[in-house]
């Protein structure tokens, strides 16, 4: 029988490297099925539960300050709602938009000010369902990370994170609600 | 991380040989943001981050005879490659997911593939201890993986001192 000619065993290290590189890709939450991570990357990305079924956003949404009836000024954050992984299923929702009020004078430099403010059960919703019906309620909206970010060519742009969940009426609940939005200054109309 | 290091010498008058390395990690502990919209609960909290790696790596290679002094000392370099596996845990301590999420959490991550090694071998004291400076790549799975993770594939540089056992044939 062939036994070994010679074994070798080391030990005692004095140095090793670790390498870390970046990325943004939304990533799906392990916990909660349908929905993506919390993040503060940039992710164009949001989503939701309503009555318990994920609602994901990938792409479309907005930010921006509107004068309304009695000349209240608002922060609009509005965002197009789609079953998660699934842009063909019929959908009751079309849409969901979060109406902060704000002075008139607010302006990109108060958009930084939101960083870590959060505003309990105030904040009215407006859910667009998909017969065109506005469905009214009211929401919590917390910008857990609001900066603004340095891209290619010493670029800025406006990156804001958070949580949400709204009661609209009794019987659509909206939870577990978070987004990561990036918006070039330049979109702004404020 | 704490290498461990085996080679296998199987052949007597040749210098190929098979190894097995299996590091020893120590968990990388930090602290994770954790938000919530409860109006019942601390809106900010703080968690204890756990990150673990379990990693092997097995391969093959040959040693190439580079000086030898008057004591008999010699000196080697020795080149290998093989298959290694790394498989990140992440645990976070006191989490309640119910009502709580981290930002920008770790999530955990295995990854698999090819690796190469280079390492200058110095054997002394009657050819018993030997001190080695080992390079080995990241793996070959590298460009699979882009969420932004705090980490990514090791590429350990080590310097390992060890000892040699002789064995003969019946």
């Amino acid at each position: 029988m062939k036994t070994l000619r010679k074994l070798r065993f080391s030990f005692f290290p004095l140095f090793f490297l670790m390498t870390c590189n970046w990325g943004l890709p939304p990533h799906p939450d392990p916990d909660d099925p349908g929905l993506y991570v919390l993040t503060s990357h940039g992710s164009h990305v949001a989503s939701c539960y309503i009555n318990d079924k994920p609602f994901a956003n990938t792409n479309f949404y907005i930010l921006q300050k509107d004068t309304g009836a009695n000349s209240i000024t608002t922060l609009k954050l509005s965002w197009q709602l789609m079953v998660h992984d699934s842009v063909f299923e019929n959908t009751p929702y079309d849409s969901i938009s979060f109406s902060l009020p704000v002075p008139a004078s607010f302006n990109q430099t108060d958009l930084l000010k939101l960083d870590g403010q959060r505003f309990l059960n105030s904040v009215p919703v407006i859910l667009n369902d998909t017969l065109q019906h506005k469905l009214s309620g009211i929401g919590t909206l917390y910008f857990v990370s609001v900066k603004e970010n340095s891209g290619y060519n010493n670029d800025k742009y406006f990156v804001l994170s958070g949580l949400f969940d709204a009661n609209i009426g009794d019987s659509i609940f909206v939870s577990k609600g978070r987004f990561d939005f990036e918006f070039n200054p330049g979109s702004l109309n404020f | 991380m704490v290498p461990l290091i085996f080679q296998w010498e199987p052949f007597k008058r040749s210098a190929i040989f098979v190894e097995y390395i299996k590091p020893l990690v120590f968990t990388k502990l930090r602290s994770a943001d954790a938000f919530t919209t409860s109006a019942q609960l601390p809106e900010h909290v703080l968690l204890k981050e756990a990150i673990n790696l379990k990693t092997h790596s097995i391969g093959a290679g040959g040693g190439f005879f580079i000086y030898k002094n008057k004591k008999g000392n010699i000196f080697t370099l020795n080149l290998s490659g093989g298959f290694c596996t790394e498989d990140f845990t992440v645990n976070y301590r006191n989490y309640d997911t119910k009502n709580y999420e981290v930002l920008n959490p770790e999530f955990e991550q295995y990854f698999d593939g090819l690796y190469a090694a280079a390492a200058g071998l110095y054997t002394f004291h009657n050819r018993i201890q030997f001190l080695m400076l080992r390079i080995q790549s990241n793996s070959s799975a590298s460009d699979r993986f882009h969420y932004p993770h705090s980490f990514d594939i090791t590429s350990p540089l080590q310097l390992t001192y060890g000892l040699n056992f002789n064995y003969n044939k019946k």
